[in-house]
């Protein structure tokens, strides 16, 4: 599908920001923010709902992986809408870390093969439309594009 | 997230409610783990009040799967709603997992195995 600029420009609304630093209650917070920006923009379940599991398999990474030499997560999210759905941007402190660049698992094996992780970021890129990784001096910079 | 369990005619119903998350995955885990110690082999997951479930919350299932499949029991996933429903089914997990639409009717087909 084409991207217009505007589902990737930010909006002229700055949105909603919420800022994490990688405690376990960052996951309630995660839910009340974007319960708040979904009323806000008119999103509706379905959407809400995926934007939630994808930054909560995001938010699990960066904070399993993203500080092995320790320091202090210095997470933002940030939600805006655009044209035809929504934008987030999600942002970090962490050590450089593409979680595009890795393999989907194999959802063909069965139970005794079956790995118990990797699905995180698979689910990120089933339910995100468009996904873009960037990695700047502060950290790393993931924006993600949903479609209603 | 709540949990609540109870065993009938045999079988352990372990119903967990809210979110079955990375905020409270090993507290469900730790759950699952305590009925299996108690001897129990016939397991429904009661999702029917589960408002949410993430890939850490999978991981727990996944767990508990391959355990009661280690002692030769059996373990049913039981009132998935829309949203659980299509984090499994993108998982995969929907081919290999049985699965019923209510407890009571997963309870009942445990107890007469």
């Amino acid at each position: 599908m084409a991207h217009s600029d505007d589902d990737h420009r930010a909006a002229a609304d700055e949105g909603c920001v919420l800022a994490l630093d990688g405690e376990r209650s960052d996951i309630d917070a995660l839910h009340r923010f974007l319960e708040g920006a979904s009323v806000r923009f008119g999103w509706n379940a379905r959407t809400q709902h995926h934007l939630t599991l994808a930054c909560e398999e995001l938010l699990t990474n960066i904070v399993s992986y993203g500080y092995p030499h320790g320091g202090v997560p210095r997470i933002r999210l940030s939600a805006a809408a655009t044209a035809r759905g929504a934008r987030l941007v999600l942002e970090d402190n962490a050590v450089a870390f593409d979680p595009l660049g890795q393999p989907d698992p194999d959802l063909s094996l069965d139970l005794d093969s079956r790995p118990i992780g990797g699905l995180g970021v698979y689910f990120v890129k089933r339910v995100i439309d468009d996904v873009h990784y960037e990695r700047l001096p502060s950290g790393n910079r993931l924006t993600m594009i949903k479609f209603e | 997230m709540n949990l609540t369990a109870k065993a009938t005619d045999g079988v352990a119903i372990l119903s967990i409610e809210g979110r079955l998350d990375g905020q409270n995955a090993s507290e469900a885990e730790a759950a699952f783990a305590g009925l299996a110690a108690e001897g129990h082999s016939r397991f429904v997951l009661d999702f029917s009040a589960l408002q949410y479930i993430s890939s850490a919350g999978l991981r727990v299932v996944l767990v508990a799967a391959k355990k009661t499949k280690a002692i030769k029991g059996s373990l049913i996933c039981a009132g998935m709603n829309e949203a659980v429903r299509e984090v499994f089914e993108m998982s995969g997990l929907l081919g290999i997992l049985e699965t019923a639409d209510t407890a009571d009717e997963a309870a009942g087909r445990l107890a007469s195995r």
